[in-house]
């Protein structure tokens, strides 16, 4: 009983933290940081081109560097995200087979 | 006795998730080797744009004086990714990697057309320190997220 509780309480904190914070914790924000940033940092580079410390060739190498991180980035969120679903699931399947005596 | 009422549906609900879980779910454990090595070429490359920024005349800072850093990161490169495949349910980390990969030859590309900018060192040196980050953060998920 004390191990049902024990993953039951974790279950709850893992939710209580989701629900305290959204900002750190929904994928869906950091993605959206994520693309909000790379937009910033194309403007960036269009603003190095407009100021003659970039040719055109090379903004096209700096923007594809740029969009291999953000790519980088994403699958990382995604990967986080299902590295965390696997343990919500393992965490629910413990309570139900130790409630259950499987 | 509601959980007897529900006995059945429950008992079908945790099938569901426990396959699902299964399914939906497939990432590699974590693995140290690729860990360090991502660490221990994060640090050349930091080395190289920290060279890079204080050398900008040439020869010093040209494509040909810099062809260790280029042969030596595709080597590691070459070897982070046969590693990386090898491994079963690893598909995104081998995604992170082919992006680093064709990032390095950018860089390669892009230093051949001439010596970088202080400039464009601080730019490259963001991107790159940002690739490593999206990598390093997955593998400690990995090892810390279990």
């Amino acid at each position: 009983m004390n191990k049902i509780k024990d993953d039951l309480g974790s279950l709850l904190l893992a939710e209580f933290l989701v629900q305290a914070f959204p900002g750190d914790l929904s994928s869906n924000h950091k993605a959206s940081a994520a693309t909000l940033r790379l937009a910033e940092e194309l403007d960036a580079i269009n603003a190095m081109v407009s100021a003659g410390e970039l040719s055109e060739e090379q903004a096209v190498i700096h923007r594809q560097l740029r969009l291999n991180a953000f790519k980088m980035k994403l699958l990382a969120i995604e990967g986080v995200d299902d590295i965390a679903l696997e343990r919500t699931l393992d965490g629910m399947g413990k309570v139900i087979r130790r409630f259950y005596g499987i | 006795m509601i959980i007897f009422r529900y006995h059945f549906f429950i008992v079908f609900m945790a099938n569901i998730l426990l396959l699902s879980s299964c399914s939906l779910v497939a990432i590699s454990p974590y693995d140290s080797s690729a860990d360090k090595a991502i660490t221990k070429l994060h640090k050349q490359t930091a080395e190289f744009f920290a060279e890079s920024a204080t050398a900008t005349d040439e020869p010093g800072c040209g494509y040909s004086h810099h062809l260790s850093f280029y042969q030596n990161s595709k080597v590691s490169m070459s070897s982070l990714l046969v590693r990386a495949r090898a491994m079963a349910d690893n598909n995104l980390t081998v995604s992170q990697l082919e992006l680093l990969s064709s990032s390095y030859a950018n860089l390669a590309q892009l230093h051949q057309l001439g010596c970088f900018s202080p400039a464009q060192v601080n730019e490259l040196w963001t991107s790159f320190d940002a690739s490593f980050s999206a990598i390093l953060k997955l593998e400690l998920a990995k090892r810390y997220g279990r």
